[in-house]
Parts: C-alpha cells; sequence; structure tokens
C-alpha cells in the first residue's frame, strides 16, 4: 500500500453476484389509463343516450390509447450486475466499473446506483445512473467513481425502473447490490520509529538495553579471554598499553500496540478526523511492520477493534483490515462492533492517536500508562476541519474547545505520557521525532515530564 | 411517479423537461385557439383557456392527469353543439390536441428525475400515438356519415370492438395479477 499507484491492481475483475432479485411489488399504473377508459366507456355511452354518433369519434381514440396502455402489462424480465474493476484502492483514486444488465423484449429502464458510501460519483453525474430508450438488451452501462474516505464500503443498491414501450405500467424494485470497495488510507511516508521500552529477543531495529553483538556502541571494556579480536579497539588499547575491547547493544524487535481513538461523529468533519487518525495509525504500523516488530491494534469509542499485536506480512493485512472495519463503521453506522476483550502484553509500547474529542479516551491512555506500560499520544490537529464561525460568540466557543483540548492533552503529559500533535498529512514523521525524544528524555531524567510539560504550556500560551 | 431507490429528486427542472413542459403548454393553448376560432358561442370561448389552466396545474400535479383530459373531451363535444356529420371533423384536431396534451405530460412526469434522460423517442412515440387516435377519430366520424345502415353498422362495429378490446385486456390483467 505504501508505494501504491491509483489502480495497481486494476486488471482484476472483481464480479458481484446478485442477490436473488426482490419480488417484484405490483406495478405503478399510469394515471391517464383510468381517465382514457373512463373518457371511452363514457362517450359510448352518451352516443347512445344522446343519440348522437359522433360522440364515438371521441371514445373510439381514447380506447385505442386504452388498449396500447393494456397491452405493456407484461413485467420485463431483468438481470443486472454491478462490477468494479478493483476491488482495493487508495483513498482519492478514481475506480471503474460496469453496470451489466439484460431483459427480455423491448422495454425502457431507468437504472440508478443509490446509497453508495464513501465514493463520490464522477461519471455519470450527478447520480450514477442511466435512462435507457425503448430497444432490446442486453447493455453495459461504465461508470466512474471516486474513493472519498477510508473504509469498507458496499456501493449501495442498483435500482430499476421499468416499462414497456407504450405501457401504462411501471415495475420499480432493486435487482442487484453493490459489490464491497476496499479503501485504504493513504500512505504516508514514516522514517521514524518509536522505542518499545523492553524489545523483545527476536532480532530486531531496536536497541535493547542489554549488551551483545550489534552493531551500535554501547561501552569499552578490558579485554576478557573468549571476546573476539575482531571487538577489540585498537585506539583505546594502544592509548591504555591494555586490550580494550568495544560492546555493543543487540537490535530487538518490540511490541507496538495503537490505541485508536474511534469516536466521530455522524458529520463529515469527524469522518475526516478519523481518516486521519487512519492515516497516522496505519503510518505508524507500516513503518513497525516493516522493521519485524509486532504490531497490535485497539480501537475505542463508537466502534471497536482488537488486533492482538502480531508481525509479519498476514499481520499487515490483518491490522489494515480492522482499520478498514473502523472506517467503515464511521460512514454506515449499521456498522458498528462491540468492544471485545483484549489482553494488552505488559510490554507494549502504547501509542495513542486521538483527536482528544472524546473525554474518555485519556483515561484509556492513564489506564495503559498506570499500568506501567510506555504510552505516548499522537494528537490529531482538526482545527481546520471547524466550521467557519458565523459571529463573535461562535468564535469564542470554537476557542474556548480549543482550550478544552489543549488542557485535555496537557493532562495527559503531566501524567508521563508525552503528546504531539500531528498537523497536516506530513505531521505523523514529525509528531513521533517529538515523541521520540521526549520518551528519550523521560527515560534519561527518570521520570522527565517537566520537559514535556513545558512544551504543553508553550502551546498553551500559544493558543490563548 | 415514485422516488427510484429514495434517489433525490432535482432541486430545479432538468432543461430537457423545462422545454418539453413549454411545449405542452404550447400544443395546449393551440387546442384552445383552434376550439375558440372553431366555437360559434361566447360562453365556448371560456373553455379554452379552462383547458390551458388545467395543463398547467398538471405539470407539477402528475395524478391530475384527468383534469385536462376531461376539460379537453368537454371542449371538443362543445364544438358539436349545432353541428352534424361531416361538420363535427373540426373536433378532431381539438382530440389531437387533448391527446398528445396528455401524452406531453407523461413525459414531463418521466422526466422528474435526477438521471438525465432523452425525451425525443417519447415525443416521436407521443406524436404516433396522436396521429393513429386522430386517424381513428377521423374514420369514425367519415363511416358515421355515410347514409344508411352501413355507417350505422360501421359506427356500432367500431364501437363494439373497443368495448370488447378494452374489457378483454382489463379481465386479462386482472387474471395476470
Amino acid at each position: 500500500v505504501g508505494g501504491g499507484q491509483p489502480g495497481a491492481d486494476a486488471e482484476r475483475v472483481v464480479t458481484v453476484t446478485p442477490p436473488p432479485a426482490a419480488e417484484a411489488d405490483g406495478p405503478t399504473v399510469d394515471p391517464r389509463l383510468l381517465v382514457y377508459l373512463v373518457v371511452g366507456f363514457g362517450a359510448l355511452v352518451a352516443s347512445v343516450v344522446v343519440g348522437r354518433y359522433e360522440l364515438v369519434a371521441t371514445a373510439v381514440p381514447f380506447m385505442g390509447l386504452a388498449a396500447v396502455g393494456l397491452s405493456g402489462r407484461r413485467p420485463p424480465q431483468v438481470e443486472a450486475e454491478v462490477r468494479l474493476v478493483s476491488e482495493r484502492v487508495l483513498e482519492g483514486d478514481d475506480v471503474e466499473g460496469e453496470v451489466v444488465v439484460s431483459w427480455d423484449g423491448e422495454a425502457e429502464l431507468d437504472l440508478v446506483l443509490v446509497s453508495m458510501r464513501g465514493v463520490v460519483p464522477l461519471d455519470p453525474m450527478p447520480a450514477p445512473g442511466w435512462s435507457l430508450p425503448a430497444g432490446e438488451g442486453p447493455a453495459v452501462l461504465p461508470f466512474r467513481v471516486r474513493a472519498r474516505v477510508w473504509g469498507r464500503h458496499d456501493l449501495g443498491q442498483l435500482w430499476l425502473r421499468s416499462r414497456r414501450p407504450g405501457g401504462m405500467f411501471t415495475w420499480e424494485r432493486q435487482v442487484a447490490t453493490g459489490p464491497d470497495l476496499r479503501v485504504l488510507p493513504a500512505p504516508l511516508r514514516l522514517n521514524r520509529l518509536l522505542h518499545p521500552a523492553e524489545p523483545r529477543t527476536v532480532a530486531g531495529a531496536h536497541l535493547s538495553r542489554l549488551r551483545g553483538s550489534g552493531t551500535d556502541f554501547a561501552d569499552l571494556r578490558p579485554y576478557q579471554p573468549g571476546d573476539r579480536l575482531r571487538d577489540l579497539s585498537w585506539a583505546t588499547s594502544a592509548r591504555t598499553g591494555e586490550p580494550w575491547v568495544t560492546v555493543h547493544h543487540p537490535e530487538r524487535t518490540g511490541t507496538v500496540l495503537l490505541l485508536l481513538d474511534a469516536f466521530f461523529a455522524k458529520d463529515e468533519a469527524s469522518t475526516e478526523g478519523l481518516a486521519r487518525a487512519a492515516r497516522a495509525a496505519w503510518a505508524v504500523a507500516s513503518a513497525h511492520l516493516r522493521v519485524q516488530d509486532q504490531v497490535g491494534l485497539l480501537a475505542v469509542g463508537r466502534t471497536a477493534a482488537w488486533l492482538p499485536p502480531r508481525g509479519g506480512r498476514r499481520a499487515r493485512w490483518m491490522l489494515l483490515d480492522e482499520l478498514l472495519a473502523v472506517g467503515a463503521a464511521a460512514e454506515d453506522w449499521r456498522r458498528r462492533r462491540w468492544r471485545t476483550r483484549s489482553v494488552v502484553p505488559a510490554d507494549a509500547l502504547v501509542v495513542g492517536i486521538t483527536s482528544l474529542r472524546s473525554p474518555g479516551f485519556p483515561q484509556d491512555l492513564l489506564h495503559h500508562r498506570r499500568s506501567g506500560r510506555t504510552t505516548v499520544a499522537l494528537v490529531i490537529d482538526n482545527g481546520d476541519l471547524l466550521p467557519t464561525p458565523r459571529d463573535a460568540a461562535d468564535a469564542a466557543a470554537q476557542r474556548i474547545w480549543q482550550l478544552d483540548l489543549q488542557m485535555r492533552r496537557y493532562d495527559l503529559e503531566r501524567s508521563g505520557i508525552p503528546t504531539a500533535v500531528v498537523r497536516g498529512e506530513g505531521g505523523v514523521g514529525a509528531a513521533v521525532s517529538l515523541v521520540r525524544k521526549a520518551t528519550a528524555r523521560r527515560a534519561a531524567t527518570g521520570g522527565g515530564t517537566r520537559q514535556v510539560t513545558g512544551t504543553a504550556t508553550r502551546n498553551q500560551a500559544r493558543v490563548s | 411517479m415514485s422516488d427510484l431507490g429514495q434517489l433525490p429528486e432535482p432541486t430545479v427542472w432538468p432543461t430537457a423537461r423545462r422545454g418539453v413542459a413549454a411545449l405542452t403548454v404550447a400544443v395546449a393553448s393551440a387546442t384552445a385557439l383552434a376550439a375558440a376560432l372553431a366555437g360559434d358561442a361566447i360562453w365556448q370561448m371560456f373553455l379554452g383557456p379552462a383547458f390551458v389552466l388545467c395543463t398547467v396545474v398538471t405539470l407539477n400535479s402528475p395524478r391530475l392527469v384527468w383534469l385536462p383530459v376531461l376539460a379537453g373531451v368537454g371542449l371538443s363535444w362543445s364544438l358539436l353543439e349545432g353541428r352534424e356529420g361531416t361538420e363535427a371533423l373540426v373536433m378532431v384536431p381539438v382530440i389531437a390536441g387533448v391527446v398528445v396534451t396528455a401524452e406531453l405530460l407523461a413525459i414531463v412526469d418521466r422526466l422528474e428525475m435526477i438521471v438525465p434522460r432523452d425525451p425525443v423517442p417519447d415525443i416521436a412515440r407521443a406524436v404516433f400515438v396522436t396521429a393513429t387516435a386522430a386517424a381513428l377519430g377521423l374514420v369514425t366520424l367519415l363511416a358515421g356519415s355515410v347514409d344508411g345502415p352501413g355507417g350505422f353498422a360501421a359506427v356500432a362495429l367500431g364501437a363494439a370492438a373497443c368495448i370488447v378490446l378494452a374489457v378483454l385486456l382489463l379481465m386479462e390483467n386482472n387474471v395476470s395479477r
């Protein structure tokens, strides 16, 4: 995904078998039919009553029209399916697809894809719909949509309105459902890693506090029998006149748990805020998975997701799947999931990714901190998603709200959880660097909350 | 017409729908003008505008299509006042105008959708249907004007055929449901 190009797997054709067609309701009868019949019969009766055959000249055309209208009462047998060229795309990518529809005899069809989630139609505009004039099938109707927001979305339902040419009966029903589309978060490059507190004994990218074979310098000590000759420090040995060897830190892998704040509302800004959090989570996860770390995901809020820490390629896809499920829940509340029991490893580095909108999320972070886990927080800045204030009171309310967020962040830092604000698309790397430094300072000073708190105070002063 | 899959209706009328609506009003006005020119009495002058008014009202309320049809039929029947035989042929253009107005109103209704639709095939079919209806009316009038039992028999046969056809179709329709 990281280096994926739009439509990279465009060769794959995803076919969705349409569900059994919904039982067709009765047809809608055109209001003209009744009035044509009434006028026709009425004119015939009137011609007999008043004894004027000229009235029959009124009856005949209307009866003829009614007869033509009644002749089109046999519903067209329509079968349709919706196909996508690719089922997996990145945010912002264009997706091409087609509706294949076939029917018996001659018919007029109106087809519309409705309730599409997570995508915006590009062609046809403004809705992916087609109005086919009277004719015989089959027909292939191409369409193009743009993946708007990450998540696992369904492309809605294909609705059909059909009638026979000249007929006065219309049938409406759902003929197919759209396929699922997986919209992956836009890739964010991240070169910095957070260091887990206690790297595991598997070789990896993090420096262990233990000493052993590795490449990073740890210490010098006098030579002891059994030491490798390649570890001899020639400069130190020459200076002291005794053999000294260099000691290195071994590189180990670690466990990282992404704690995602899945608090969202039904507004678009909230969905975008969650998408930013997901992009950040995916960037952090990708970077750590690349260096063989074990990465887990715990999403808490309006929906839940739990993936125990694991590494490797399979973990990457499972993590992405869980992230997509969170995105789908934000787009379609029917897909929300309830929280399940989760057991977080004691040595895991907990990386909270939050906009701090949820008052309960800092409590979750504090819980992990108090349990002895190294905990950091990446605070997603969604200030630009706020609507433009309409008046002074509105502006003041937004100001107070932002100060409230600052206070929550300050409270976290005071509790020993380093935080950094992620601003813009490229802000994850900078934020990771900040919390990494803060964590290192904290480790060096045996607490170190003062430095981080100072940063928060400065930020708070700037906002004020 | 019901919303197709809860599809939002267009907030403004599409260009094609506006064009067909204008054509409908124009046809209704021409029909009213033709009736006014053919009519002899002063009161007949008021039936034409009433027909046009009913047409305009129906543009926004398609379920009321019976209103302009009944008004138009009344307008055409009013022209029979004092006319017999081939003189009643003046009624044929008015009936044709009423039919084409009703068909165009149905097209306007069908264009009430956010998906663009080409109305030209529908208009062509409406014209064909109207021409057929007018021809049927004309033939009936001409057959009826023939003196003797032949003319009467032709009209009676045509009327009976219409009734039988409609009843058969209605019965078959009920069975098929």
